[in-house]
């Protein structure tokens, strides 16, 4: 594993057997990758939380609809739970 | 229409890159085809993200989404070219997620359209899988293609070019 980041890059313009390098990242992408990771992140946290706030709701409504009196079974027969 | 193996990189024990980059992509194709198969090296999510460049940039992208990730589905829309399409180290060993992304005329003076199909794999519940449409907002013709930028790339991972042709 090397300590500086690298890319793999294959110059299609060069003959077979000649093409591929391993490069490290130049400042611009390093710079740019840092920032992409923050936006990472925080797509990743918006992403869980629809998935909590999903299942949140999901649980709300079998809990209501039991408390009208549906069974688990007729619960699971109309929500597909 | 034929379809054409350009080049594959193949990701070795000692190289951990970030990124995977096809440098000066020929001219003489109708679209290009990128099939991928990768795994994180490090990370402990059950799956990862990479962003896909077109000539080096990141920009200009905008997509509509149809995803489900084992336990709910849904229909989004985005900005950017960012898109789960890596397994993480917290997924069954061994496995790597797969992708395609079809690149539709992309020697074309017209903004470019992308389909993306993915699925991340685990022997578990959470999984990822999707279907984007992109635009990119960009009339140049396409020479480079780089995808990457979460983490890094395990051994073995690997990104393919293809061509497709008219004949």
């Amino acid at each position: 594993m090397s300590e500086t980041p690298v890319k793999v890059i294959v110059d299609l313009s060069k003959p077979k057997g000649q093409r591929e390098s391993i490069v490290p990242l130049t400042e611009d992408e390093i710079a740019e990758r840092e920032l992409m990771a923050q936006e990472a992140e925080a797509e990743q946290a918006a992403r869980d939380q629809e998935a909590a706030d999903l299942a949140a709701a999901k649980q709300a409504a079998q809990e209501k609809l039991a408390a009208l009196g549906l069974t688990e079974s007729e619960i699971a027969a109309i929500t597909g739970a | 229409m034929g379809m054409q193996l350009i080049e594959t990189i193949e990701v070795t024990d000692t190289s951990a890159p970030l990124y995977l980059e096809f440098a000066n992509i020929d001219q003489d194709g109708v679209d290009l085809l990128v099939t991928l198969s990768a795994r994180a090296a490090s990370g402990t999510p059950q799956y990862r993200s990479n962003y896909l460049w077109l000539n080096g940039l990141s920009s200009g992208f905008s997509a509509i989404r149809l995803s489900g990730n084992g336990s709910s589905t849904s229909s989004t829309s985005a900005s950017n070219s960012y898109a789960p399409t890596m397994t993480g180290t917290s997924a069954t060993a061994s496995t790597f997620a797969n992708a395609q992304y079809y690149i539709s005329n992309y020697t074309s003076s017209e903004n470019k359209a992308i389909a993306l199909d993915s699925v991340t794999e685990n022997n578990g519940t959470t999984v990822f899988m999707l279907i984007d449409a992109y635009q990119w907002a960009n009339t140049d013709a396409i020479t480079n293609v780089k995808i990457g930028g979460s983490t890094t790339f395990a051994q073995y991972s690997t990104a393919s070019l293809y061509k497709i042709t008219a004949d």
